[in-house]
C-alpha cells in the first residue's frame, strides 16, 4: 500500500499587522507530519481554532505553507507551476462544511455540476448525460437539474457539493466537516453516501470533524489536533493515550441513557494561537498536568507502531488497540 | 404539573406546522423535545414563550397551561410579565441574545431589575452570584466585559445567567449547545442539568441530537412534521422505542460499538408544512407502512407507564 | 423552472410605482428616439410673428422668444438629455466595473493608487469637475459626457470593489479555485455576474442625477450649443421671459423633475424586487 498523501513538518503562521496595531503572529498550524495511504479514511479531529480547516487548505494548497511540504502521489506540491497545480487540482477535491454558501446562488444545479469540466477544459460527449449520471451517483432526483440552490434542502445541497467534487474523478477528497451544519438524520444519509462512494470509486478521504464519535465510526485512522499541533495519531479502534483525546471522547453524547455519566468536565478554554504557551498547549486544562508540561513541549512519540501521542504522561496501558468488548468492559469499570 | 400543553395547533397562513401537540412537565424535570428541522419543535417553544405573533404565527387551538393559567389568549402585558421572569428562554445562538454594545453584566441585571424589582447594586450582586454559580471564573472582571471579548462557551453561560436572573420556574432551552465546541457543549449541558436538579426548575430541552437527550432528559417527546409521534420516559425511548421514526432516529447516531457502514439512515427527507402527507405523516418514509397509515392519522395512545405512541403499526414490529 | 411571478422584471412591473414609472420612462424613450417624427414642428423653425405665445391648440405648450414650438423642442431636448446622461453613465459604469473588479480582486499597490485617484474625484463637486473639463476641451457635449462620467466613476468603482471583496471570501469562490479555475473564470463566471444587479440599479439612480447635472451645465451654456435644444439650455433662455412666458422655463423644468422622480421610483421598485438594499448600503 503506497501513501497517496505525505505531509512533512507543515506549518502556517498568519501575520496580522494593522496600521496602528502591534504586529501579531497567529500560529494556525505548527509542525504537522503524517501520511495517508491510498483507500484509507483519515479523520482529523479537533475543536474550533485547532487548525484543522487551515490544514485542509494547506494540503490542497489553497493557501501556502510557511514551512514544510506536502507530497501528493509522489509529487512535491511546491514544485508545481501555477498551470500544473491547476491541472492537479482535479485529483484532489474539497467538500465544504456549509453547503449553503458553497454553490454560487446564481448557478442552477446543472451549471454547478458542469462547471468542473468547463474549468478543466474537459469536452463532454453529452452534458445532459453527465449531469444525470452525477445526480444519480449522489442519489438525487434528476428533476432537480434546473433548480437553484435556494430551492434545495441542506442535505440536497451537500449532495450537489459531493457530486461537484467527484465530477473530475479525484483520488483524494478532503471533507471539511461535511455534516456539521446538517440534522443528525441527514448526517447519517451523507455518511452512508460517502461510504458507498468510497467503496465503489476507490477514494481516499481526509475527513475533518469536531465529532470524535462520528470519526471513530467512519475513519480508519484518527489524527487529533489541539492549538495547531497534532497531539495524537491513533487507529480509530484504539483508546486514547492523550488526556485531551480522552476528554473529547468523554464529551461525546452516547445515545444510551444507561451509560449516563458525569462527564469528566474540562475546566478552562483553548488558549489563543496568537500566544501559544511554551509547554504543552493543553497543560492549563489537563487533569494529569505536571511542572514539566508547562515548560517543555512534548514531542509526538510512538506508543505502538500505529499509535503516537504528544504527551509527557500518556494514559498508561490504553495505547494498545483493543476490541470493542474490551473498551466497553473498561468503560463500565470506571467509577 | 407546572406546564401542560394540550392539543396545541399553530397556524401560519393556510398551513399548520404544529398540530395536536400535547405534553406536560413538572418541577425538577427535564423534558426533551426531539425532532429534525421542520418538525415544529422550535415553534412549539416559541408558542410557550408567547412569541408566535412576532414570527407571524398564531395558536389555532389547544391550551398552554402554566401553573394553572392558560397562556393562550393572555394579554401581551401579562405575557411580558411572565416572559424572562417565571418562564425564561435560552436560545441557540448566544450572539443574537446579547447586546454587542453593552457589557454583559448589566445585561444580566436587567431581568432581575425588571422582574424582581431589585435596585442596581442588588441586581449586580445577584448577577455576580449567578455567574459564580455557573462557574464563570473571576465574575467581577467578566461582568464589565463586552460580548466580543468572551468565548462562545462563556457567552452561552452569560445567556444562561440572563435567563436565570428573573428567577424562573420554567426554562425553555432551544438547542442551547448546537453552536458550541464539543468539550464546551459537555460543560454547558452539565451545568444545565445541575441547575434543574439543584434549584428544582423545570426545563424543556429542544434538540435534534438523541445523544444529548440520552445524557440529560427525564422524559422525551419525539416530534415529526408538527406532531408528537412518541412520548415516554427516557429509558423507554431508548430501550423500547415503539414508533418506527423514533427507532430510525436512534439508529442515525454512531454508537461506540458500531462498525462502519452499519448505521442505517432514514430514506427521503422531511416534507415542508405545505406538503405534509395525508394519514400518518411519516408513512412515505416508513418501513412498516400499511394502507391504513396512508389514510388515517394515528393519534397518540398512551399505554402502560405513560408511554404514548402515535402509530397504527406500533405492535407490528 | 423558476416561477414566472418570481422574476425580478415581473415583480418590478407588478408594483404600483414600478409600473407607473416604467410607463413614463417608456414614453420618454419612445419620444426621444422618434423625436423627428413625433414633433409637430421642426425644433428650430422660427416664426417671429408668434413669439412667447401661451399654450393653444396649434402649439400645445406654447412658443418661445423666437416663436419656436416648445413641445417640439422639449421632445428633441429629451434626446439630448437622455443620450448624454445614459452615455456618460454607461462609460462610468463600465470603467467602474473594470477598475473596481481588478482593485477588489487583486488588491495591492495598484488598488491603493487607483482608489486614491478615484476618491480624489469624489471630493470635488461635480460641477467643478465639469467646469474644469470644459475649460480644457471647450464647450460641447463631449465635455459634458466626460464630466458626468468622471463625476460618477468613484461611486461605481467603490460599489464594485466592495462587492468583489466580499464575494471573493465566499465559499463558492474558494470551491471554484479548488476546481482549478483561473482568475478570468472566477472574475467573469462568479464575481461580475453577482455584482451586476446592484451596480445596474445604482446606475439607474445615478442617471437621474446625471440628467440634473446635464441640465445644470446646459443652463450655464456649457452643454449642447444652439440651436440644438436641451432642457437646461431651454430653461436658461426662459429666464429672460419668466414673467411674460413662464411656460418656457417651467415646462422643461417639469420634464427634468418628472424624469428624475420616475427614474428614482423605478430604481426603488427594482431594489425591492431584487432584494438588494443591504448590498447597496454596504458600498
Amino acid at each position: 500500500m503506497s501513501d497517496l498523501l505525505s505531509v512533512d513538518h507543515l506549518s502556517r503562521r498568519f501575520t496580522n499587522a494593522g496600521l496602528f496595531q502591534k504586529r501579531q503572529v497567529f500560529h494556525a498550524v505548527s509542525d504537522v507530519s503524517f501520511t495517508l495511504a491510498r483507500g484509507q479514511i483519515l479523520g482529523v479531529v479537533g475543536e474550533s481554532g485547532c487548525g484543522k480547516s487551515t490544514l485542509a487548505r494547506l494540503i490542497l494548497r489553497l493557501i501556502q505553507p510557511s514551512e514544510g511540504s506536502v507530497w501528493f502521489d509522489g509529487i512535491d506540491m511546491a514544485s508545481l507551476s501555477r498551470a500544473d497545480l491547476r491541472r492537479l487540482r482535479q485529483r484532489m477535491q474539497l467538500v465544504f462544511q456549509d453547503p449553503y454558501s458553497a454553490i454560487d446562488p446564481r448557478y442552477r444545479v446543472r451549471d454547478a455540476l458542469l462547471e468542473p469540466f468547463k474549468v478543466q477544459g474537459v469536452k463532454l460527449k453529452s452534458a445532459d448525460a453527465t449531469v444525470a449520471s452525477l445526480l444519480e451517483m449522489v442519489g438525487l432526483n434528476p428533476a432537480l437539474t434546473h433548480s437553484y440552490p435556494h430551492q434545495l434542502s441542506g442535505g440536497q445541497k451537500q449532495r450537489i457539493g459531493i457530486a461537484r467534487a467527484l465530477a473530475l474523478n479525484p483520488s483524494l477528497v478532503v471533507l471539511d466537516e461535511p455534516t456539521a451544519s446538517l440534522d443528525v438524520s441527514v448526517q447519517a444519509q451523507i455518511i452512508a453516501l460517502l461510504n458507498r462512494l468510497r467503496e465503489s470509486l476507490g477514494l481516499t478521504y481526509l475527513f475533518i470533524s469536531h465529532d470524535l464519535g462520528l470519526v471513530r465510526y467512519f475513519c480508519d485512522k484518527i489524527l487529533v489536533m489541539y492549538l495547531g499541533r497534532i497531539v495524537e495519531i491513533m487507529p480509530s479502534d484504539a483508546l486514547p493515550a492523550h488526556p485531551y483525546t480522552r476528554a473529547l471522547l468523554d464529551s461525546t453524547f452516547e445515545p444510551d441513557p444507561r451509560q449516563r455519566r458525569t462527564i469528566a468536565r474540562l475546566s478552562g478554554e483553548i488558549p489563543s494561537g496568537y500566544n501559544p504557551p511554551p509547554g504543552c498547549a493543553f497543560a492549563a486544562r489537563c487533569p494529569r498536568v505536571s511542572g514539566l508540561c508547562r515548560t517543555t513541549l512534548p514531542p509526538l512519540q510512538p506508543l505502538t507502531d500505529r499509535h503516537q501521542a504528544a504527551c509527557h504522561h500518556p494514559l498508561a496501558g490504553e495505547a494498545r488497540p483493543e476490541t470493542v468488548q474490551q473498551i466497553d468492559t473498561r468503560l463500565s469499570a470506571v467509577p | 404539573m407546572l406546564l401542560t400543553v394540550d392539543g396545541l395547533q399553530i397556524g401560519f397562513g393556510a398551513f399548520s406546522p404544529v398540530d395536536d401537540v400535547a405534553f406536560s412537565i413538572d418541577r425538577g424535570e427535564i423534558l426533551g423535545i426531539v425532532g429534525e428541522s421542520g418538525s415544529g419543535k422550535s415553534l412549539t417553544a416559541t408558542a410557550i414563550m408567547g412569541l408566535l405573533p412576532r414570527v407571524g404565527g398564531r395558536v389555532m387551538a389547544g391550551r398552554i397551561c402554566f401553573d394553572g393559567t392558560d397562556l393562550v389568549g393572555l394579554a401581551e402585558r401579562q405575557l411580558r410579565r411572565l416572559r424572562g421572569g417565571r418562564i425564561a428562554l435560552i436560545t441557540q445562538n448566544p450572539m443574537t441574545s446579547l447586546d454587542a454594545m453593552m457589557p454583559v453584566g448589566p445585561q444580566i441585571d436587567q431581568a432581575a431589575r425588571l422582574h424582581l424589582g431589585l435596585d442596581r447594586s442588588a441586581a449586580r450582586a445577584r448577577s455576580l452570584e449567578l455567574m459564580a454559580d455557573l462557574r464563570i471564573p473571576d465574575p467581577a472582571r467578566v461582568y464589565a466585559l463586552y460580548p466580543h471579548q468572551l468565548s462562545g462557551g462563556m457567552k452561552q453561560r452569560i445567556v444562561i445567567a440572563m435567563a436565570l436572573a428573573g428567577d424562573p420556574e420554567l426554562l425553555v432551552a432551544d438547542e442551547p449547545t448546537t453552536a458550541l465546541d464539543v468539550t464546551v457543549q459537555a460543560q454547558i449541558v452539565q451545568i444545565l442539568v445541575e441547575l434543574v436538579k439543584r434549584r428544582g426548575l423545570a426545563m424543556i430541552l429542544i434538540t435534534h441530537d438523541m445523544g444529548v437527550v440520552a445524557q440529560t432528559c427525564d422524559r422525551v417527546a419525539v416530534m415529526y412534521c408538527g406532531r408528537v409521534v412518541e412520548r415516554a420516559q427516557v429509558n423507554a425511548i431508548f430501550e423500547d422505542a415503539r414508533h418506527p421514526y423514533t427507532q430510525a432516529l436512534i439508529r442515525c447516531i454512531p454508537r461506540r460499538d458500531m462498525l462502519r457502514g452499519s448505521m442505517q439512515p432514514i430514506p427521503g427527507m422531511v416534507p415542508t408544512a405545505a406538503a405534509h402527507p395525508a394519514g400518518c405523516r411519516f408513512h412515505p418514509r416508513c418501513p412498516r407502512v400499511s394502507d391504513q397509515c396512508r389514510e388515517e392519522t394515528p393519534v397518540l395512545r398512551t399505554g402502560i407507564s405513560d408511554h404514548g405512541v402515535a402509530c397504527h403499526r406500533a405492535d407490528a414490529a | 423552472m423558476k416561477a414566472l411571478h418570481a422574476l425580478p422584471v415581473i415583480k418590478t412591473l407588478a408594483s404600483v410605482k414600478g409600473s407607473i414609472a416604467a410607463a413614463y420612462l417608456l414614453l420618454l424613450i419612445v419620444g426621444a428616439v422618434f423625436a423627428p417624427w413625433l414633433s409637430p414642428y421642426p425644433y428650430d423653425q422660427q416664426d417671429l410673428t408668434i413669439m412667447n405665445q401661451p399654450p393653444s391648440m396649434t402649439h400645445l405648450m406654447g412658443t418661445d422668444e423666437f416663436g419656436r414650438d416648445v413641445l417640439s423642442r422639449l421632445i428633441t431636448g429629451a434626446r439630448t438629455s437622455l443620450s448624454v446622461s445614459v452615455t456618460a453613465i454607461s462609460v462610468s459604469v463600465l470603467s467602474g466595473l473594470i477598475l473596481g473588479a481588478v482593485c477588489g480582486y487583486f488588491g495591492g499597490t495598484f488598488d491603493r493608487v487607483v482608489m486614491i485617484a478615484v476618491d480624489l474625484t469624489w471630493s470635488f463637486p461635480e460641477i467643478l469637475i465639469a467646469l474644469m473639463l470644459v475649460a480644457i476641451i471647450g464647450p460641447g457635449l463631449q465635455g459634458v459626457v466626460l464630466a458626468i462620467a468622471i463625476a460618477y466613476l468613484a461611486q461605481f468603482t467603490r460599489l464594485t470593489r466592495t462587492q468583489v471583496m466580499v464575494l471573493k471570501g465566499e465559499t463558492f469562490v474558494e470551491a471554484t479555485v479548488n476546481l482549478g479555475a483561473g482568475h478570468t473564470h472566477i472574475l467573469f463566471a462568479h464575481l461580475l455576474p453577482n455584482v451586476l444587479a446592484p451596480v445596474l440599479v445604482a446606475a439607474m439612480l445615478a442617471t437621474g442625477d446625471a440628467i440634473i447635472l446635464e441640465a445644470t451645465l446646459g443652463f450655464f451654456g456649457l452643454g449642447a450649443q444652439p440651436p440644438t435644444p436641451s432642457w437646461g439650455a431651454m430653461m436658461s433662455s426662459g429666464t429672460a421671459q419668466l414673467f411674460i412666458a413662464p411656460w418656457v422655463i417651467l415646462l422643461p423644468g417639469l420634464a427634468v423633475a418628472l424624469t428624475v422622480i420616475f427614474l428614482n421610483l423605478f430604481g426603488d421598485a427594482i431594489i425591492a424586487a431584487l432584494d438588494i438594499r443591504t448590498k447597496l448600503r454596504e458600498a
